[in-house]
């Protein structure tokens, strides 16, 4: 696997801006190169769900070169140590801006049923997004 | 519900052996696609994997697409599987479902400055505008390698510059390097 993912932008999804998944057979999983902001869920996730016919079993994990932007749910490595065969899992981030905004909507329609705009609760950074198990593949 | 501009067409980009029986000879076809300041409106199959630009087994020859645009599909925008050599740049795909961008098993692809708004949910059982509990199907802008586990298989593809908007479930689903 060689892939070369750099200087992409998400925003204004409703759900996720970038998944980065793991390449088959990888002993490490880096991800670099992502802009995003103003997603309604994780501007930033990792999985590294086992497939049925690998593990992808990453021992280190590094994230480099990423900037989030008022997402709601900030940005999270996930990671289970159920592929890794219990091993410890390091998780490295380098060069990651993550940038809030608390600010009166100046622009929101006149109305009050929040249909629009409404504040939510927001979060930088999904801290230790390691778990000790999962509940498997997902079925294809 | 089938709509009425449903299925109006397919770009395919493939390699294929014919047989004349007449004169038992076996002759290859290679496929190549160059697209320039296209508008493709309504391509892709419905609710299908039949995307509007498809290149399915186009492993001999080089492709460019770029500047062309692809929207209102009620299928993928774009499906590369089993392909090598193509550039699709600055491309602006809008409206289309339920995947935007889906490339599996490919070498030397480059997919450079293009712009993808607005993938959306099928409206049919597994599509998220269902709210079915029980399935869903896969979704989302670009889907760089990632789609199909057991078709991870990509070299040399280089994702750069490109934006995504309002996509469901993630803007990009790409593969760690």
């Amino acid at each position: 696997m060689n892939t070369n993912f750099v200087n992409n932008t998400v925003h204004s999804c409703p759900e996720h801006g970038v998944v980065f998944r793991g390449a088959v057979g990888g002993d490490c999983f880096a991800a670099s190169g992502i802009r995003a902001y103003k997603n309604l869920g994780l501007a930033a996730t990792g999985m590294e769900n086992g497939g049925p016919k690998a593990a992808y079993g990453f021992y280190n994990t590094k994230w480099y070169d990423m900037t989030f932007i008022d997402n709601a749910k900030g940005f999270m490595a996930l990671g289970s140590n159920q592929f890794t065969g219990g091993r410890l899992s390091t998780l490295m981030l380098n060069d990651i801006k993550v940038y809030g905004e608390y600010a009166p909507i100046l622009d929101c329609p006149d109305i009050t049923d929040e249909s629009y705009c409404f504040n939510k609760s927001k979060t930088a950074w999904g801290i230790n997004g390691y778990t000790r198990d999962s509940r498997g593949p997902m079925e294809e | 519900m089938l709509y009425r501009d449903s299925w109006s067409g397919r770009i395919v980009t493939g390699d294929t052996v014919e047989y004349n029986a007449a004169t038992n000879v076996l002759k290859e076809r290679t496929g190549k696609t160059v697209l320039s300041n296209v508008e493709l409106h309504g391509f892709g199959a419905q609710d299908t994997k039949e995307a509007a630009i498809t290149f399915k087994g186009a492993r001999t020859n080089s492709s460019i697409v770029t500047h062309c645009s692809i929207h209102n599909s009620m299928a993928w925008g774009v499906g590369i599987k089993d392909s090598n050599n193509i550039e699709f740049t600055n491309n602006f795909i809008f409206n289309v479902r339920p995947l935007g961008f889906v490339i599996d098993t490919a070498t030397n692809v480059t997919i450079d400055s293009n712009i993808l708004i607005k993938v959306v949910g099928r409206d049919v059982e597994g599509g998220a505008g269902t709210g079915s509990m029980s399935y869903r199907d896969k979704e989302g802008g670009f889907a760089i390698c990632s789609v199909y586990d057991s078709d991870r298989a990509c070299i040399n593809v280089t994702t750069s510059n490109n934006i995504v908007a309002n996509s469901i479930n993630a803007g990009y689903w790409a593969v760690g390097h």
